[in-house]
């Protein structure tokens, strides 16, 4: 049995927005967990594990997502790339 | 965004003859300055750069896809160039796979809106599979530029 879904909001505080770097780090957090993990942005809804998918997001500066997670490591891996936002990915 | 707004037709190459991310993005570099789009004084510069970029992370997002970049003070506006190498270039890519397919882009310092804007367009459409395998097929800067095209008109995926 799965645990329950864990949902937070993030902003994008980085000033370059979700470009490449921060994707890729967001992808590789999510791939070390259990876990899926989808982040949207108003109805877009993508994979936290696929770059490719998340730069489609056109994530600038200021802007807000949802995290949802769920599976065995849903939480932590919500809370893993959760992190990653919060220190803007190393960035500014 | 569209393509059309940032790839610079004339710098399209359907046969990268590198086989090594160095030599991949000299020789993107190089159609960019053939084409007339970056002034050949400023290559060596550029291209160092692009390189600084790839050692704080790889590009090679994954499916055969890389999107070298770099802020430039030579640009004063977003440019870009697509290549298509058959052989496959080994990137250091996130999924370890070879690259078929590069998206080059070389973006003024104080404009990071519009390199996402491109990035969320080139994504976007690459989510399409067959917009993506054909583009990865073209044998000719023509077929390229068409698809790119189709893409703009179509915007399969967005």
């Amino acid at each position: 049995m799965s645990e329950p879904a864990l949902k937070r909001t993030v902003i994008v505080a980085n000033r370059e927005g979700l470009h490449a770097r921060p994707a890729v780090l967001i992808a590789k957090e999510a791939r070390k967990f259990d876990a899926r993990v989808v982040i949207a942005k108003g109805l877009h809804e993508v994979e936290a594990t696929d770059v490719l998918q998340l730069m489609s997001l056109g994530a600038a500066q200021g802007e807000q997502l949802s995290l949802e997670g769920s599976g065995i490591e849903g939480r932590e891996a919500v809370e893993a790339i959760e992190q990653l936002f919060l220190k803007k990915f190393d960035e500014d | 965004m569209k393509f059309s707004d940032f790839i610079c037709r004339d710098a399209i190459r359907a046969n990268m003859a590198a086989l090594d991310k160095e030599g991949a993005i000299r020789e993107m570099v190089q159609s960019l300055v053939d084409a007339k789009r970056v002034n050949a004084t400023e290559f060596e510069s550029i291209v160092k750069a692009i390189l600084k970029r790839e050692e704080l992370g790889s590009t090679g997002i994954g499916r055969g896809v890389a999107v070298p970049h770099t802020k430039h003070p030579s640009v004063d506006r977003l440019i870009g160039t697509v290549s298509v190498s058959s052989a496959g270039v080994d990137f250091a890519s996130l999924d370890g796979e070879t690259v078929n397919l590069f998206f080059l882009l070389i973006s003024p310092p104080d404009r990071p809106g519009d390199h996402l804007r491109a990035l969320e367009n080139i994504s976007r459409q690459l989510r399409d599979d067959t917009f993506c395998r054909f583009l990865k097929q073209a044998k000719a800067p023509q077929d390229i530029a068409l698809l790119l095209d189709e893409a703009d008109n179509h915007q399969f995926g967005s």
